[in-house]
């Protein structure tokens, strides 16, 4: 009976202790300025910024569900981890989700990790991983080596400049004024940027694919389905541009003084427009083939295409 | 490395290659353990085998492709080309048995692998008016890896706590 009585008592003592994590928080730790820091939020919101202290810090609130957090810095590591049930009921609008804003030393490599969480981060100069489900990620002024990858959530960006890849399934992506190497790999998802990028590759699935390149060397360009339209403002000397695709519809703009080496082939089935030059598409004596060969210009680049019943269109922009 | 060098390199490589090779022999007793262990017994969170196996699918896809693009014609062509389908088709279908339990993070995945299904028959086919064809084989290969990346991506275990 009095065990009984006890554990009555205890048991919202207990309650509270466990709902302690969950609350405001207002903590920094002194880090190494050119270190790695790491994520960890399932829910709600993060925005992360750059500053020029040799400090992390984590203001907010944290997700009602937590079981923890853990917030510590060893060596050249730093960890934020909210730490979530294995399995909690995924409905926001009855739990209150985190809101954290958190600063980061700009020169640190800075790594997050979300399901439902949407992600606003700027400012880094050492590279970004990010990867999400169903969270949206809005990312700006980053340099560096920077790889974003989102299931069901979209992806902003703007400023990005380095080693670029962008991942999605079922996310479009808005791209601008990036710079660098970049590639996109995408399933399901549309694709828009204005890059200055000189090195551009692209795979994509069912997505509809519209690319604004500024100076191009390197262009590579893989499809199953949707629709791409690609206009090229300059091209450097020995430019290489490769496009396949099986199924999609492809358009590429070139500039006006293009110099290249065209070689495009259709194969089973497909179309090729050339509205660049008065050459003709050959058609292939036996079967359904067809292929457009000509050199414009000294031929310093190199154009090779090839399609699976899709229709190519080549213009001048 | 620009893609002229790439290229070159891989040439290079290739030519030190055996003329033969069989696909992955040592990936397979791994995966056909993994495969019949118990699915309560995997662990959720840290369990990289089927990362670790496609990236090695991956390889020998790359190697059996690159392979093929410098082989000449006849038989050992067509030998190379079943080569590497084997290698995916087992690959994918021990992915799609390890996750059959798990819930995948989007809904329409199964869509998006049908229209690569569908890419993959219209490469084939055109393979076989043009069974030399490089860029054919490039793209087939990729269509392969597209396919074993997407089953990768939907399923990705840390992303299965809600």
């Amino acid at each position: 009976m009095k065990l009984s009585k006890l554990c009555i008592a205890i048991l919202p003592l207990a309650m509270m202790a466990s709902q302690l994590v969950a609350g405001e928080i207002d903590k920094t730790l002194d880090v190494s300025k050119t270190g790695k820091v790491f994520i960890e939020n399932d829910q709600g919101h993060v925005t992360i910024r750059g500053w020029d202290k040799a400090q992390v810090q984590v203001k907010g609130f944290i997700d009602e569900r937590a079981l923890d957090y853990r917030f510590e810095t060893r060596g050249n590591r730093t960890e934020f981890i909210v730490d979530m049930p294995s399995r909690y009921n995924n409905d926001g609008n009855r739990y209150k989700e985190s809101k954290l804003e958190i600063f980061v030393p700009s020169s640190s490599f800075t790594q997050l990790e979300s399901v439902n969480a949407d992600t606003d981060i700027r400012g880094l100069t050492a590279g970004v991983k990010l990867e999400t489900v169903n969270g949206d990620i809005y990312i700006s002024d980053i340099e560096g080596k920077i790889n974003l990858e989102s299931v069901n959530g979209d992806i902003d960006s703007v400023n990005l400049n380095g080693q670029i890849k962008i991942d999605t399934v079922n996310g479009d992506v808005d791209d601008q004024d990036s710079q660098g190497e970049i590639r996109f790999e995408a399933v399901n998802g549309n694709l828009k940027t204005n890059t200055r990028a000189d090195d551009v590759r692209v795979e994509a699935v069912n997505g509809d694919i519209d690319l604004n390149l500024d100076t191009l060397s390197n262009l590579d360009i893989s499809t199953v389905g949707g629709e791409v339209e690609v206009d090229m403002k300059a091209m450097n000397q020995d430019a290489r541009i490769q496009v396949k695709t099986v199924s999609g519809d492809v358009t590429l703009k070139f500039p006006t003084d293009v110099s290249a080496e065209f070689e495009i082939a259709s194969h089973a089935g497909g179309r090729i427009k050339n509205s660049l030059t008065a050459n003709k598409v050959k058609k292939a004596k036996y079967g359904p083939s067809s292929s457009l060969e000509f050199a414009i210009n000294g031929a310093d680049g190199e154009v090779e295409v090839d399609t699976i019943s899709g229709r190519i269109v080549i213009k001048k922009r | 490395m620009n893609n002229k060098e790439f290229d070159s390199y891989i040439d290079n490589a290739v030519s030190q290659l055996p003329s033969e090779m069989s696909p992955g022999k040592d990936l397979w007793p791994g995966i056909e353990k993994a495969i019949s262990q118990p699915h309560s017994e995997v662990p959720i969170k840290h369990s990289n085998w089927h990362r670790y196996s496609a990236l090695a699918a991956c390889f020998c896809l790359c190697l059996l492709g690159f392979q093929l693009f410098n082989q000449q014609q006849g038989p050992n062509l067509e030998q190379s080309l079943n080569n590497m389908n084997a290698v995916f088709q087992q690959e994918k279908q021990a992915l799609l048995v390890q996750y059959q339990s798990q819930p995948a993070v989007t809904d329409n995945w199964r869509s998006q692998l049908a229209d690569l299904e569908q890419a993959e028959d219209a490469l084939k086919a055109a393979l076989e008016n043009e069974p030399e064809n490089a860029a054919l084989l490039r793209m087939l290969s990729q269509v392969y890896q597209q396919q074993l990346d997407l089953i990768n991506k939907v399923h990705q275990p840390s992303w299965q706590r809600i």
